[in-house]
């Protein structure tokens, strides 16, 4: 203030402007406590909410690190090395070799089963 | 296994103390500087509906944004925010007489012309207002508000709130040259206004 240099019409204007502080009417006072008691209880809900989970996510987070980790390295070694020559069976190849019993006796029994049905046919 | 559960309890308990011993330190400083906070919003945007919404959305502002931060640092952070809201209300205030503007018409002004839009809102007119009965208290009211809003924050940050040049700057967001001009115009036009009520 000093360095502004003191005067009268200033030290007036801070005073009055305390003065209208100090005199707050009633209703007034009482919707600022209201508003002030409603900010703090809206901000640190919030920020309690915005903080709940932290340490599940990262706990969760990091067993999936964990987990991904430790498959990658154990499946790693068990994959046979490529060859141009005899290319590895795939998955769909296993069980075509799987279902294939099947389906070659229903082949040789084809006529039997054509016959079989004439027969409900005609009877 | 009692002391097992009081184990797990405990950092629980904490939490809490430490949530309820903040709130109470936030409460406490939001009760030292709110009125004087709903008197510059006032001044910046004459209706108290409308500082006090900007107050309370300061006080959820800080709060939220540095409730956390050391006690020491809390009163120029809350300035600051407050700041930020009355110059984020003005610029929404201008934008909407940007588009009213624009889309109003001669003849609207003419033919929509409602009579009452035009008596002295009574709002305006608060509370604060009110109490002031001299007529030296309606001058210094009229006079900090017409002052621009850079001048008035500067003079009210720097010679009421009796932040230094440096602390205004910061939290007006500005240079401390900034400051001082619009500290050194403030006062002149001030003196001046105020020169019958010396």
């Amino acid at each position: 203030m000093n360095d502004q240099g003191e005067s009268g019409w200033l030290t007036r204007v801070r005073e009055q402007l305390d003065l209208d502080v100090r005199d707050l009417d009633a209703p007034t006072a009482s919707r600022l406590n209201r508003a002030r008691q409603q900010a703090l209880d809206t901000a640190l809900r919030r920020q309690h909410k915005r903080n709940w989970w932290l340490p599940f996510a990262l706990a969760t987070t990091t067993a999936a690190l964990l987990t991904l980790a430790v498959v990658l390295r154990s499946t790693e070694p068990l994959q046979p090395p490529p060859t141009l020559a005899a290319p590895s069976p795939s998955a769909a190849d296993d069980f075509e070799l799987l279902a294939g019993s099947e389906e070659l006796e229903m082949i040789e029994n084809l006529e039997f089963y054509a016959w079989l049905e004439q027969q409900s046919l005609d009877g | 296994m009692i002391v097992l559960e009081y184990s797990k309890l405990r950092p629980m308990t904490d939490h809490a103390n430490a949530a309820i011993v903040l709130r109470g330190r936030l409460d406490s400083f939001l009760r030292t500087i709110e009125r004087r906070a709903l008197r510059m919003a006032q001044l910046a945007v004459g209706d108290i509906d409308d500082a006090l919404e900007l107050v309370q959305d300061s006080m959820l502002g800080f709060v939220k944004s540095y409730g956390d931060k050391p006690e020491s640092d809390w009163s120029p952070l809350y300035w600051r925010v407050l700041d930020s809201r009355i110059q984020d209300h003005h610029r929404r205030q201008s934008v909407r007489r940007r588009w009213r503007v624009f889309f109003k018409s001669d003849a609207d002004d003419e033919e929509g012309r409602d009579p009452l839009a035009e008596v002295a809102d009574p709002v305006t007119v608060g509370p604060l207002d009110r109490m002031q009965g001299s007529e030296a208290a309606h001058a210094i009211d009229a006079a900090l508000r017409a002052l621009p809003d850079r001048q008035r924050q500067a003079f009210l940050l720097r010679i009421w709130e009796g932040f230094d040049v440096a602390a205004t700057a910061q939290v007006m967001g500005c240079s401390e040259g900034s400051v001082k001009t619009h500290l050194f115009r403030a006062m002149d036009a001030l003196k001046k206004r105020l020169e019958d009520h010396r």
